[in-house]
C-alpha cells in the first residue's frame, strides 16, 4: 500500500499537545459548571489518547478504507476557460456519507469510545453532520442521538430518512428559531442532563473550547491533502488562494489550516447572504460592511448577529449548513488578523454557482459548497490568468435536490 | 484573598437562619407574562414571604433553562422587554423598599453587550445584591468578578452533583453571598424527587466554606421546601411559579397563594 496518507508525516495527525482555549480575543469556554467536569474530561484526555498509535492507526485506516480518503483534487477545465484562472476542486463530496463532516465525526467517535462514553449526541442543520455521526455511531456500535430544527427536518427530509435508517434518534426541535442554533441548544440541555455517560460529538468549529480546536485538527486533512496533490503536479508552488464556504467555519479551517503560515496565499470564505443584507434576512456575521460585533453565543465569544441589546438574530439561507448566527473563534481571529478574507453571496447567487458546477463540470455541488463556486464567480476579476485556485467542494448536492425542485416548480408558477 | 463585604443578601441569610427557616428565594423573568405585571409581581412574592428574588433577564438562548422558563423568555422578549426596561422595572421596585432583595440571573452576552462595568454599575445602582449567570463557568469569570467586588454586589456560583472535589475547593475559596447548588445534573424544571445524597453534599461543601448553601432546579412543592430545608440554608423555586403565571388575570393571585402555601412548609 503505497497511498498518499502513507507517506504522511507528524503533521497529518490530529495534534492537541498545546491547545489554548482562546483564538486572540476569541474562543473560551461559556458553560454552566455541570458540563466543566465532561469539558475538563475530554481535555485532559485528548491528548494522549489520540496519540496513542492505536487511535492514529485505527482513525488513518478508516479514514482510507471507509471514507475513502484522500478524496481527489480534480482540475475543473471548463469552468476554468468559462472564469479565466485555474479552478482545482478539492473533492469532500467524494468522502463517504457525501461532505467532509465525517472526517471530523469519525474522529471525535473515536475519541468518544475511548473516552468510555456509549452515547453520542449531535445537532445537525443541513443533516450531513447528523448523517455522517449516526454513520459512524452505527460502525462503532454507539447509541446516537441528533438534535434537529423543524425548519431543517422540512427541508432536509430525505436526510432525516437517512439518519433513521442507519439507527439514530432524530429530534425535532421546534423552538426558537427551529434551525441549527436551537439545535445545538437542545443538544447542550441534553449534555447537561445526561452528562456522565454522554458525549456531544459537535460538528463545526466552535461551541466552547476545545470543540474549536478539536474539529479544526480533525478537518485539517482536507488542506494537508490538498496542499500535497497540487504539489505533486507543481512541485515547490502554492495555490494563489484557497476558498471555502463557511457556515460555522469546519470545512474552511480544514482547507485554510495548513496554509496559514503561507502568506502568499489568499485565504478567501464565503459566508451566505441570502436574501441579501439589507433585507436582514442573510447569515453574514463578517463579510457584511456593518461592523461586526463580537459575543458569546453557546459556549464561544466570537463574531455574532445580534441586536444591540445581545439577543440573537434570526439568520437566513438557502444552504442549511450556513444558516447560523456565529462564525468561529478562528475565523473571528483570522479576520481581525487581516490574514483571511470574507465575502458573501446571496442565495440566487449560490443557486447559480451550482448550476454553473453542474453544467460546466458534472458535478452537483451541496448548496453549501454552491456558495464557494459562487464566491469564485463574484471575485473573477481579483485573479489574474494563471492563478491557481483551489476551492472546496464541502458536500455534494443530493441532498439538497428536493429543495431545489420545490422552488424551481414554484416559480415556473 | 477575596475582598470581602457584606450586603442585603448576606443579611438575608443570617435571619433565616435565626427563624430557623430556609430562605425562600422565587425566580420569576422579568417580563412575563407581561410587562405590566413584573413590578407587582415582585411586591407580590416579597409580601408573601420571599426573601431574596431571583429576576431573570430574558435571553434568546437559554441553553441551562428547561421548557417552562425558556417560553417565558420567549414571551417576554416577544412583549419588547429589553435589559433597560428590567433595571426601570427594578428601580421602581427599589423605591418601595421593600423586604426581599434582588439577585439578577441572566446569561453572559446579557452582561457583555451592556458593558460589564455599566452592568454591575445598573445593579448597584438599583439595589440589587448578586448576579447569577449560568453560562459563566469559574475560568471565565475573573473579570466579572473584579468588577462585582469593587461594587460589592455578589457573584453567585453554582455547584453541580458531579463537581470533582478540586474544583469544589477552588469554587468555595471564590464563594460569595451564596452558593447554587443544583440539585441533579439538568436544566431548570420541576423533578418529582429531590436527590437522595443531598446531606452529603453539602457536608463536603461546608468542608471547604461557610458561605450559605441554596438548592435551586427542581423544587416545586412545599414538602420538597421542607425536605430540602433540613440540609440546606436557601430554597430556589423557579419553574413551578412560573407555570402559575401564565394568564394575567390571574397571576397575581396565583403568586400569592403559592409563596404562602410555600412559606408555610413543615
Ligand atoms: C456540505 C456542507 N458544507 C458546509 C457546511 C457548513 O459547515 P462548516 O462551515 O462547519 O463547514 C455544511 C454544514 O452542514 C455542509 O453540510
Amino acid at each position: 500500500m503505497n497511498s498518499q496518507l502513507d507517506t504522511m508525516d507528524e503533521t497529518f495527525y490530529a495534534n492537541f499537545s498545546d491547545m489554548a482555549s482562546y483564538y486572540g480575543a476569541y474562543g473560551g469556554c461559556f458553560v454552566p459548571e455541570t458540563l466543566m467536569p465532561a469539558i475538563e474530561g475530554i481535555v485532559n484526555q485528548i491528548d494522549e489518547i489520540t496519540r496513542d498509535e492505536g487511535f492514529r492507526s485505527e482513525l488513518r485506516g478508516l479514514l482510507e478504507e471507509y471514507v475513502g480518503r484522500p478524496t481527489p483534487l480534480t482540475y475543473a477545465k471548463n469552468l476554468s476557460q468559462e472564469l479565466g484562472f485555474e479552478i482545482w476542486l478539492k473533492r469532500e463530496d467524494l468522502a463517504h456519507t457525501g461532505a467532509h463532516k465525517i472526517n471530523n465525526a469519525l474522529g471525535q467517535a473515536l475519541l468518544a469510545k475511548r473516552m468510555g462514553k456509549r452515547r453520542i449526541i449531535a445537532e445537525t442543520g443541513a443533516g450531513q453532520h447528523g448523517v455522517a455521526t449516526a454513520t459512524v455511531c452505527a460502525l462503532l456500535g454507539l447509541d446516537c442521538t441528533i438534535y434537529m430544527g423543524a425548519v431543517d427536518v422540512a427541508r432536509q427530509q430525505l436526510n432525516v430518512f437517512r439518519m433513521e435508517m442507519l439507527g439514530a434518534t432524530v429530534v425535532e426541535v421546534d423552538n426558537g428559531t427551529k434551525t441549527l442554533k436551537d439545535a445545538i441548544n437542545e443538544a447542550i440541555r441534553d449534555w447537561v442532563t445526561h452528562v456522565d455517560d454522554t458525549y456531544y460529538l459537535l460538528g463545526s468549529a466552535l461551541g466552547p473550547h476545545p470543540y474549536p480546536v478539536v474539529v479544526r485538527e480533525f478537518q485539517k486533512v482536507i488542506g494537508i491533502e490538498a496542499k500535497q496533490a497540487f504539489q505533486s503536479k507543481f512541485p515547490g508552488e502554492l495555490p494563489t488562494a484557497v476558498v471555502a464556504c463557511v457556515g460555522g467555519g469546519s470545512n474552511a479551517i480544514g482547507l485554510f489550516h495548513t496554509f496559514i503560515h503561507d502568506p502568499s496565499v489568499r485565504l478567501i470564505g464565503i459566508e451566505a447572504e441570502g436574501d441579501g443584507i439589507q433585507s436582514g434576512r442573510h447569515s453574514v456575521r463578517l463579510a457584511s460592511s456593518v461592523d461586526p460585533k463580537a459575543g458569546v453565543l453557546q459556549g464561544c465569544y466570537s463574531f455574532l448577529m445580534q441586536n444591540s441589546d445581545g439577543q440573537v438574530e434570526e439568520t437566513h439561507s438557502i444552504a442549511p449548513g450556513l444558516d447560523y448566527a456565529m462564525v468561529g473563534p478562528e475565523h473571528a481571529q483570522l479576520w481581525q488578523q487581516k490574514r483571511a478574507e470574507y465575502h458573501s453571496v446571496k442565495d440566487e447567487e449560490a443557486l447559480e454557482g451550482l448550476k454553473l458546477l453542474t453544467r460546466t463540470e458534472g458535478i452537483i455541488p451541496a448548496l453549501e459548497s454552491a456558495h464557494a463556486i459562487a464566491g469564485l464567480v463574484k471575485l473573477k476579476d481579483t485573479f489574474l490568468q494563471g492563478d491557481r485556485v483551489i476551492v472546496n467542494i464541502s458536500g455534494r448536492g443530493d441532498k439538497d435536490m428536493m429543495a431545489i425542485f420545490e422552488r424551481s416548480k414554484k416559480k415556473d408558477k | 484573598m477575596k475582598n470581602q463585604f457584606t450586603n442585603k443578601l448576606d443579611k438575608k441569610f443570617i435571619d433565616a437562619k435565626a427563624r430557623n427557616r430556609a430562605a425562600l428565594m422565587p425566580f420569576l423573568t422579568m417580563g412575563y407574562p407581561s410587562q405590566q405585571l413584573s413590578l407587582p409581581l415582585l411586591e407580590t412574592l416579597s409580601e408573601n414571604g420571599a426573601d431574596i428574588i431571583e429576576v431573570g433577564i430574558p435571553y434568546s438562548d437559554p441553553v441551562a433553562d428547561g421548557p417552562v422558563i425558556q417560553a417565558s423568555s420567549q414571551i417576554s422578549l416577544e412583549n419588547g422587554t429589553t435589559p433597560e426596561k428590567v433595571f426601570d422595572i427594578l428601580a421602581a421596585y427599589a423605591e418601595k423598599k421593600h423586604s426581599a432583595t434582588l439577585v439578577i440571573m441572566t446569561y453572559y452576552n446579557i452582561l457583555l453587550q451592556q458593558g460589564l462595568e455599566n452592568f454591575v454599575r445598573q445593579c448597584r445602582d438599583v439595589g440589587v445584591t448578586g448576579i447569577v449567570v449560568p453560562d459563566l463557568p469559574l475560568e471565565e469569570s475573573k473579570m466579572l468578578k473584579g468588577l462585582l467586588d469593587e461594587y460589592q454586589v455578589h457573584l453567585i456560583h453554582f455547584v453541580p452533583p458531579n463537581i470533582s472535589e478540586q474544583r469544589l475547593e477552588k469554587i468555595a475559596k471564590q464563594a460569595s453571598g451564596f452558593i447554587y447548588l443544583i440539585s441533579v445534573t439538568g436544566v431548570t424544571g420541576k423533578r418529582k424527587q429531590l436527590p437522595v445524597n443531598l446531606g452529603p453534599l453539602c457536608s463536603k461543601i461546608r468542608e471547604y466554606t461557610q458561605t450559605p448553601i441554596a438548592l435551586g432546579f427542581g423544587i416545586g412543592s412545599a414538602e420538597q421546601v421542607s425536605q430540602a430545608a433540613q440540609e440546606v440554608d436557601g430554597v430556589i423555586i423557579g419553574s413551578a411559579l412560573i407555570e402559575e403565571l401564565k394568564e394575567p388575570q390571574s397571576a397575581i393571585d396565583n403568586a400569592a397563594i403559592f409563596m404562602r402555601e410555600v412559606s408555610h412548609y413543615e
